[in-house]
Order: structure tokens, then C-alpha cells, then sequence
């Protein structure tokens, strides 16, 4: 059976995997074992790491559990004893928890995983295959979305933005483009950071009405222009970033009304386009 | 209630589901939805289940369910889609298809193979009804006798096992996996006390963490990193004429296809492990039995239709403790789970009590979600492979935004958000470093469980552990646990190869 499962990973990865490498480091990857114990020792280098935080967890857990927790005394009127202690439990987990982040350490230290560790300290890895900067992007998007724009931005440009920019990201599929417009927008971003912890949101928004959300559809507007200027002269591309423009417009105008008007869910944020929508759809009544 | 008064109590909720339109719709929709969801490489069956979840809010405790059941079977079943005319499988389940499943659709039989693949399915999933018919009740009746102390152990065991059978690297990954969720059911006002656990002053988890948005941040946010970070790529799609329900070869694989469902429903009803697993150990099963192992990997029917079958068997296995014990079977189950809870219908062995024809109920939307995907996929498959065109970085950002409105849908709670992304980059680290997520979701699940049962047994009790050793259902469970953590140690390996060793050797002298 092992054997089957391997195989059908071997073609899933050739099938779904598309990093290309230079030929030797390609060659050095399929020699086999190798890259087994490569791979082991890398993983065995998290796990010494991942195991140090799971024991500071776990007597973290347990230090709470002991101070902040009544374990014998009266809470709300009703005298404790120590096996009905709202305590018992955590202390449970934080226990076994710093058991198994022992466990995982010996083994972490008996594969090698601590001596990679100390000598990764000094060595700085330099990622080839451009992996770090799709995660990077990706978790950009889902932060500045969530806890940027949502609870501030009307509900409808916030998602426009954030699909905008993820389809954008991937979509283009070259990697110099999203270097580029990732740089884009992690600065949009941090100017609107520094916009709304100076508060200035909502003096803007006092002054003149939606004026935050004027300021993010022109820089909804502005990653428009400069992802075209970027596809300029590449035939597939500019039809990429025209589906790319459809897909981020499209899916909004179904997904936002179908909740607010059908499933009638109160959005977090109802600025200026969802006041537009709802004149819309109360004029038509 | 009597068989004859349980038979008739099933045929008027079938009838009951099946003539109002209303019903139907939704079983349909959800139906394709689910295949949709199933075909699409890095959506799963999961995923479409929790998201779903989010729009059955406003709808009555039928309607939803019927909406739920029929994704879950529709996934499961469209994950052949892509395994057979992409090799790529749409849903781990289907993984096992593909080694087949491919070599059939490049032999030009592509359609064969998905009549093959649609009628196994429905097969496997009407098994599975009929045990979850069957056992389901027996076993919430057995379930009354449980204390206070068999139900810690069951959670903790449910936790354990679910740890040791997904965690693709070592065993103790999924049991750490395990306790991560066991902490994260502590945060929030204990259950018996009301007394605020590691809620650091923040009123919003007073009421601990929302069972959807954590589920929702665990298996969705990591998908969309994976299937973007590793630019998953999906190629031409082969092509095929029609798909025909294939009865003969149906009939020729029958003994293939009841040891499959029999893998399937028992896979199912262990906690945590899902259809993956059950779609692996029947294909395994189904080459070892056969005559002609050879053939296998090379386009074998015998092997699409073993595997499909358990997969799909494996939905009625899932939600036979689901039902009975409040556990889910499979991280699908996990998610009806918290939808059930959302409609106020607790699962467990009061079930009976409480809502008396529930568990028929969920039986007969099983049948009609099974029928409804037969007749989807002989009828429309051809229209639903067409959205394997549709690129991931296309639909992958829609699912993320689909996956943050759901969670702040409920209660529309911005707070749910601020939860949901920190569990699904956690949970996406997590499984970069070979930990499982099945087990920190039924952690986060059975959390609650675990800890009411130990305290209240504690109570009841006066503090003593003895009734573990004297109660027999206990004592089995905690026999079992102590089996499972010493079959991982070092002591326990070496015991067993000297035991193997010796035993060689004695068949050898005797020969």
C-alpha cells in the first residue's frame, strides 16, 4: 500500500508542482535519499524549535493554571476542591503538552535537528523558488483585508480591493509582477495603517462623509492603473488583467447584496457603496 | 419503537423530504454544488461543508441538513472528477482513483470510468445509510449506560486515535496536534463554574471560540495558501462521450464492492479519520484480494470502483458517532457538527430523547442526496467538468472571501475574523511541519466533553479514579488509550520484533 500512496504522490507533484530550478540543484533534489534526509533534518530543525515553544507553553499554561485559577478556594459562593477546580483540566493539558514537547525535542536532538538549528543560526537560506514571497502575498492580503479594511473600509470596496489584488497577484503568474505590485500594496497599506492609528479616519469622515472610502477606491483605482501599466504590450497578459478586473467586480456585486437583501446579514461596514446599493434597491420597491 | 414502526417512520420522512419542492431544489443545488466543490482541485469536501454551513443560517434544521448531507455526499463523489480526467484528485478521498482512474480516461474511457465511479458511489453511500440506520440507534441506547468517566475517556480516546491515524509524520504529532485543541476548548467561562479561563480580560471569549470561524480559519485559509504558494496548475481536462451507470461491471466487482463499503463504514465511525483513509486501505484490500495484482496502476476497474465505494461509505460510518456520541467520524462530520449545534440539535445520546425521529431523519436525506448524485452525475457531468477550466488564482481569492463572510455571518461578529485568521495561519504552519489538522479540531470539539465528564465523574467520585478500573466499559477504553500510547514506544517495537523474531524461528524448526 505504501508504495501505492507513494507513487500517487510522486505524479500528483510532477502534475500540480511547477518551481523550476537550476539543473544541478534539480539533479542534487532527485538523487533520491538524499533529499529524504535533507528534508528530515530540515523538518527536525522546526521540530527542535517547535518543541522549545510547546514546553515555555506548556509551563506557561501551567503557571496561569496556578495563579490565576482557583484550585481550592471559594469562587462565586461555591468552596472548591481540587477535582472539580475549573483548573484541572488545563493543568491536564499543560502537563501533557510539556510531556510531548519533551518527547518531540529528543527526538528533534537525535536526528539532528539542533545541530541544524545551531548552525542555521549564523547561515542565512536564500529562497530560490519564490515560495516566501507567494506566502508573503497571500498573507498580506488576508491580514490587510480582515484587520485593516474590514472594520473601517464599507464592506463592498474592502472585498473589490482584496480580490482585486489576489487574483492580480497570482493570476499574472510572474514573479516580477508580484514582487511589484506586492511592494504596491504593502505600501498603500501601511499609509492607511498609519492613517487610521493617528485616527485621522475618523476626522476625515466627520469633515466630509465617506471620505476614508473615497481615499481607498482611489487606491482601489490606482492598483488598476499600475497593474495595467505593468501588463502594457503583452497580449495574454492584458486579457489575464482584464478577467482579473471582471473577477474582482463580479463576484462582490453577487456575494455582498445576496447577504445583505436575502440572508439578511448586517455587513460590518456599510459605507458608500452599500448606501448606493441600498437606494438602488429601495427605489425599485 | 418497533423495525416495523422505525421502517415506516423512514418511508414517510422520505416521502415527506422528497415531495415538497422546496427540498428538492435544495437537494439538487447542493448536490452540484458538492460536485463542483469535490472537482475543483484544493477544495474539499470539508471546506464546501463549512462554507455552506454559513448560508443555512435562516433555514429550519430539515432544510439545512438536506443542504449539508448532499455536499458532503457531492464532494465526496466529485473528487473523481479530476482524478479521473486530470489526474490531479479534486479531494484527498479521491487520490486513490486517480492511480486508476487516469489510465482508464487515457485509454479513451474516460466516461466508462465515471459511470463506474458515479454508480460505486452511490452504492457505497446507500451501505453506509443502512448501517447508519441500523447501529445508530443500538448504539445511542448503549450509549445511555455511559457515566461521566466513559465519556472523558471516549473524547480522550476520539482525540488520541484521531492523532495517531492522520499524522503524517510521527504519531505523537497528532496527539500535540490533539492538545493544541484541547487548550483552545479551555479558553473562555468553564462550563460547570463559569469561571473565565485564559480569556485575558477579553469579554469577547468569555463564550469561548466559535466553533465555525475555527473550523472555517483550520481547513480553509491553509488550502488557499497551499494551493496558491505552490502554484497548483491544472491541465486539459480529457475528454469523454457519455457517462452510463455501467451495471454489469457493477455486478462482476460485487464482492470488491461490499468489502469496500464494509472498509468504508468501519473507517467512517472511527473519530477523525475520514475518507481518504478508507479510500487508500480499499484500494490496498482490493489489490492484495485480486487475482491479477499486476494490472493494477494500469487502468483497473475493480480498483476505481473499491475505492470509490469506501469513500463514500465512509459518509454514513462518519456520522454514525456523530449521531450517537456527539464525536464526528470525519473533519466533514466535524463541520455538520457545528452546524447542528447552530440549529439547537445536540448529538449524543439523548438524541433519541430529544428529537426522536432525528437520526431517521438524517437517513433519509442520506438516500435521497445519494439518488440525487447518481442521477447529477449520469445526467450533467459533462457540464460540471467544465469548471475544471476555471484557473486556482481565480477561485481560490473567491473562496477566501467566501470563507471570511461565513465566519463573520455568524453572529455577525467581526471578532470571528480576528479568530479565524490566526487559527488558519496557524493551522497552515501546523501542517508545513507535518502535524495534522483533523486532531486539533476534534481537540477543539471534544474539549468541552472531556472536561465536564472528568470533573463531574471526579465529583461524583470524590475525587477517586477507581471506577475506571471497575466500570468494564471504562476500564476498556483506558486499556485501549494505554494500548495506543505504549504501541508507540520504543520498549513496545522492540517487544514485537522479538515476539516476530521467535515466532519465525519456531515455524522454521518445525519445518
Amino acid at each position: 500500500m505504501m508504495d501505492d500512496v507513494l507513487r500517487a504522490c510522486r505524479m500528483q507533484a510532477r502534475s500540480m508542482k511547477r518551481v523550476i530550478l537550476p539543473t544541478p540543484i534539480l539533479k542534487l533534489r532527485e538523487s533520491g535519499n538524499l533529499r529524504k534526509v535533507m528534508d528530515k533534518v530540515q523538518l527536525r530543525k522546526k521540530d527542535f524549535i517547535t518543541s522549545i515553544i510547546l514546553i515555555a507553553f506548556g509551563i506557561f499554561m501551567i503557571l496561569y493554571t496556578l495563579t490565576e485559577i482557583p484550585m481550592k478556594d471559594s469562587w462565586g459562593g461555591v468552596m472548591n476542591v481540587w477535582f472539580v477546580s475549573p483548573g484541572l483540566f488545563p493543568l491536564g493539558v499543560g502537563f501533557l503538552i510539556i510531556i510531548m514537547g519533551i518527547v518531540l525535542c529528543n527526538r528533534a536532538i537525535k536526528d539532528g535537528g539542533a545541530k541544524k538549528f545551531m548552525e542555521d543560526l549564523s547561515r542565512r537560506e536564500k529562497d530560490t523558488s519564490g515560495k516566501t514571497l507567494r506566502l508573503l502575498g497571500i498573507l498580506l492580503v488576508i491580514v490587510a483585508y480582515v484587520y485593516l479594511y474590514i472594520p473601517r473600509i464599507d464592506y463592498f470596496l474592502s472585498t473589490m480591493l482584496c480580490l482585486m489584488v489576489f487574483i492580480s497577484f497570482f493570476y499574472f503568474d510572474r514573479p516580477d509582477f508580484l514582487k511589484k505590485l506586492f511592494t504596491f500594496y504593502l505600501v498603500g497599506c501601511l499609509l492607511f495603517l498609519g492613517l487610521f492609528l493617528m485616527k485621522a479616519d475618523k476626522q476625515l469622515n466627520k469633515s466630509f462623509l465617506y471620505t476614508t472610502d473615497g481615499l481607498v477606491f482611489l487606491f482601489f483605482l490606482a492598483f488598476i492603473v499600475y497593474s495595467r501599466v505593468l501588463v502594457h504590450g503583452d497580449g495574454v497578459l492584458k486579457k489575464r488583467w482584464k478577467t482579473t478586473l471582471i473577477m474582482s467586480i463580479v463576484p462582490s456585486l453577487i456575494l455582498i447584496p445576496s447577504f445583505k437583501y436575502f440572508l439578511l446579514v448586517p455587513l460590518p461596514v456599510e459605507g458608500a457603496f452599500i448606501e448606493l446599493m441600498n437606494i438602488i434597491r429601495y427605489s425599485f420597491r | 419503537m418497533t423495525i416495523l414502526e422505525q421502517l415506516g417512520t423512514f418511508y414517510s420522512q422520505v416521502f415527506q423530504l422528497a415531495f415538497n419542492l422546496e427540498n428538492i431544489i435544495i437537494l439538487f443545488s447542493a448536490t452540484i454544488l458538492g460536485i463542483i466543490f469535490g472537482a475543483m482541485p484544493g477544495l474539499t469536501a470539508t471546506l464546501g461543508v463549512a462554507l455552506l454551513t454559513t448560508l443555512t443560517y435562516g433555514m429550519n434544521t430539515g432544510a439545512a441538513m438536506i443542504a449539508l448531507i448532499s455536499m458532503y455526499v457531492g464532494a465526496v463523489y466529485g473528487g473523481s472528477y479530476s482524478s479521473i480526467l486530470l489526474n490531479i484528485p479534486g479531494t484527498a478521498a479521491a487520490a486513490a482513483t486517480a492511480i486508476d482512474g487516469y489510465p482508464l480516461a487515457c485509454k479513451g474511457e474516460a466516461g466508462k470510468a465515471l459511470g463506474l465511479t458515479t454508480t460505486a458511489s452511490m452504492i457505497g453511500t446507500l451501505i453506509g445509510t443502512f448501517f447508519l440506520a441500523s447501529f445508530a440507534p443500538a448504539i445511542a441506547k448503549m450509549a445511555l449506560q455511559f457515566t461521566s468517566f466513559e465519556f472523558f475517556l471516549l473524547a480522550f480516546f476520539g482525540i488520541l486515535i484521531s492523532g495517531t491515524l492522520t499524522s503524517p509524520d510521527l504519531i505523537y504529532k497528532g496527539w500535540i496536534a490533539g492538545l493544541i485543541g484541547l487548550f483552545m476548548s479551555i479558553i473562555g467561562r468553564d462550563r460547570l463554574q463559569f469561571f473565565p479561563r485564559f480569556t485575558f480580560g477579553l469579554s469577547q471569549l468569555d463564550g469561548g471560540l466559535e466553533l465555525v470561524p475555527v473550523l472555517i480559519g483550520a481547513f480553509g485559509i491553509p488550502q488557499i495558501i497551499q494551493v496558491l504558494r505552490d502554484q497548483l496548475s491544472v491541465g486539459e481536462a480529457k475528454k469523454f462521450q457519455r457517462v452510463l451507470p455501467e451495471f454489469k461491471t457493477i455486478v462482476r466487482n460485487a464482492t470488491h464492492i461490499v468489502r469496500s463499503a464494509l472498509i468504508g463504514v468501519g473507517i467512517g465511525s472511527v473519530p477523525g479519520i475520514g475518507e481518504d483513509i478508507a479510500g487508500w486501505v480499499s484500494y490496498s484490500a482490493a489489490k492484495n484480494s485480486s487475482k491479477h495484482p499486476e494490472t493494477f496502476g494500469k487502468g483497473e476497474y475493480a480498483a476505481v470502483i473499491s475505492s470509490e465505494t469506501a469513500n463514500n461509505a465512509c459518509i454514513g460510518g462518519a456520522l454514525i458517532p456523530l449521531l450517537t456520541l456527539g464525536i464526528p467520524g470525519s473533519p466533514p462530520a466535524a463541520m455538520l457538527l457545528g452546524a447542528l449545534m447552530i440549529h439547537n440539535v445536540n448529538p449524543g445520546p439523548m438524541i433519541t430523547f430529544e428529537h426522536p425521529t432525528f437520526i431517521l431523519e438524517m437517513t433519509a436525506i442520506l438516500l435521497l442526496a445519494s439518488l440525487a448524485m447518481w442521477m447529477t452525475g449520469i445526467l450533467l457531468a459533462k457540464q460540471v467538468v467544465k469548471v475544471l477550466r476555471i484557473p486556482p488564482p481565480i477561485f481560490m481569492p473567491i473562496v477566501g472571501v467566501l470563507c471570511v463572510i461565513g465566519s463573520y455571518s455568524l453572529g455577525s461578529n467581526v471578532f470571528n475574523l480576528y479568530l479565524m485568521v490566526p487559527v488558519g495561519i496557524m493551522a497552515y504552519f501546523m501542517q508545513e511541519m507535518g502535524y495534522p489538522v483533523a486532531p486539533l479540531v476534534i481537540g477543539v470539539i471534544l474539549g468541552p466533553m472531556a472536561d465536564e465528564n472528568l470533573r463531574r465523574a471526579l465529583m461524583v467520585s470524590q475525587g477517586s479514579f477507581l471506577p475506571v478500573i471497575t466500570r468494564p466499559v471504562a476500564l476498556l477504553l483506558f486499556l485501549i488509550i494505554l494500548f495506543t500510547i505504549f504501541s508507540q514506544t520504543l520498549v513496545y517495537k522492540r517487544l514485537k520484533e522479538r515476539v516476530k523474531q521467535r515466532i519465525w524461528n519456531q515455524i522454521r524448526n518445525k519445518k
